[in-house]
């Protein structure tokens, strides 16, 4: 998430903004990140929703052929 | 360029001096524009799911036996979503050679809008929710030639078959001949003569259509590296090959009649589409296709001599179409008349 008065470089979460542990050993790079444009702020969202929808559209799929295949081999007496 | 010579390092080699868009996927800046679920949908090459589901809907329809109607959409879906699954590992692996030439230089990944590794990860999801749905929805046979097929465009072809030899799409075509099969396999659960016949039309169908393009864009293909038949063997043997595999196209169309698949619309359609298709090509073989050098100004401008080729292409497809409607129409309308009705066969 990008927070009021962030610069550009540093976007990244609290510890690399403070640098707590930048140079210790096993240090994480910071994570360098960019200002996103409203366009592309919007691509991302449009993005996010459609993993959304394929997932729940995914889930109701699996649910509806179990049901398919459930009734069929009950009708066909199994 | 010699044509033995074609081969993916090579083709790396050209790149060097202007590297493809791909290679910078790391360095997206401010500016960089994301990927939107439009992108990621062209990542399925759409164009060719439609002919994709198209043709094993007619092979599902066709086929005889009966499927649950709801058990019919999905496996058609999964069809789809299959076929998507490997355009997208195919564009994953084909991006330095997509951001070469003209008619693919706008997928999502040659122009680098998504990330290579991003393309295989969407692909192989993809290719295993494919498979899994149309085990769970029709039989294990379907969904093995549904696997096998994928694999097949995504393995053999892609990486090995398309840039190592001028057979590539002559063998490579076989992954696009098995939707039909795959539709019917739903049905039945079994592989049949029927069946094998439509897969053979479109196996035959793909040599004249993909080199009937390759003619008029082989300046394409040679900047790529990609060993096309016109690029490998020249375009008077590319024109004699286009003919040669229209005769076997034609015959194999011919086919269902005599085995019963196709009735009297069907053969009307051999008939009537079969000619226009042998004049084109026979056109194809006396025309100078592929030979002239101007520049390939646009995605589908046609060079002066190449105006044959390009007819034929457009046709194809157009042929094919016109012959799986036909099936599609005689068995899911009710509409088949055998030929034997009118004294024909049998």
């Amino acid at each position: 998430m990008t927070h009021p008065g962030d610069s550009p470089e540093t976007h990244g979460s609290d510890e690399t903004q403070t640098g707590a542990h930048a140079d210790g050993p096993g240090a994480v790079n910071p994570v360098e990140r960019t200002d996103l444009s409203a366009q592309d702020k919007a691509q991302r969202n449009k993005r996010n929703l459609a993993i959304a929808f394929g997932l729940v559209a995914f889930v109701v799929l699996i649910f509806s052929i179990t049901v398919m295949r459930l009734a069929s081999n009950i009708s066909a007496g199994g | 360029m010699t044509p033995s010579s074609v081969d993916k390092s090579e083709g790396g080699a050209a790149h060097a001096a202007s590297p493809p868009p791909f290679q910078d996927e790391t360095k997206s800046g401010p500016s960089a524009a994301i990927a939107g679920p439009r992108d990621y949908f062209d990542l399925m090459k759409p164009r060719v799911m439609t002919l994709v589901v198209f043709t094993g809907l007619a092979g599902l329809v066709a086929a005889p036996g009966e499927i649950n109607l709801f058990a019919a959409i999905i496996a058609v879906f999964a069809l789809a979503v299959g076929a998507g699954a490997a355009g997208a590992i195919n564009m994953a692996y084909d991006a330095d050679i997509d951001a070469v030439m003209r008619r693919t230089r706008l997928r999502p990944v040659a122009r680098g809008i998504v990330p290579v590794s991003e393309a295989y990860t969407y692909g192989i999801v993809f290719a295993i929710m494919s498979v899994l749905v149309m085990a769970m929805a029709t039989n294990y046979v379907a969904a093995g030639l549904l696997a096998f097929s994928i694999a097949f465009y995504g393995l053999v072809y892609t990486v090995w078959l398309k840039r190592s030899t001028p057979q590539n799409i002559v063998i490579g075509g076989a992954a696009g001949a098995f939707p039909p099969m795959i539709g019917w396999a739903a049905v039945t659960g079994g592989v049949e003569l029927n069946s094998i016949l439509l897969f053979a039309i479109i196996f035959l169908w793909t040599p004249p259509h993909s080199w009937a393009l390759a003619l008029y864009k082989s300046g394409d293909y040679a900047a790529a590296g990609v060993p096309m038949m016109p690029v490998a063997k020249g375009a008077r043997s590319t024109r004699i090959q286009i003919m040669i595999y229209t005769l076997a196209y034609l015959a194999a169309t011919a086919a269902p009649l005599v085995t019963g698949l196709g009735g009297i619309g069907y053969g009307v359609a051999v008939i009537a589409g079969g000619g226009l298709f042998f004049l084109l090509s026979l056109r194809v073989l006396m025309s100078k296709a592929g030979e002239a050098n101007a520049a390939e100004d646009e995605l589908y401008a046609v060079r002066a001599g190449d105006k044959a080729a390009r007819d034929l292409f457009a046709y194809s497809i157009a042929h094919l179409s016109l012959l799986f409607a036909a099936l599609l129409v005689e068995h899911g309308a009710g509409l088949y008349v055998p030929l034997s009705r009118i004294g024909w066969i049998g």
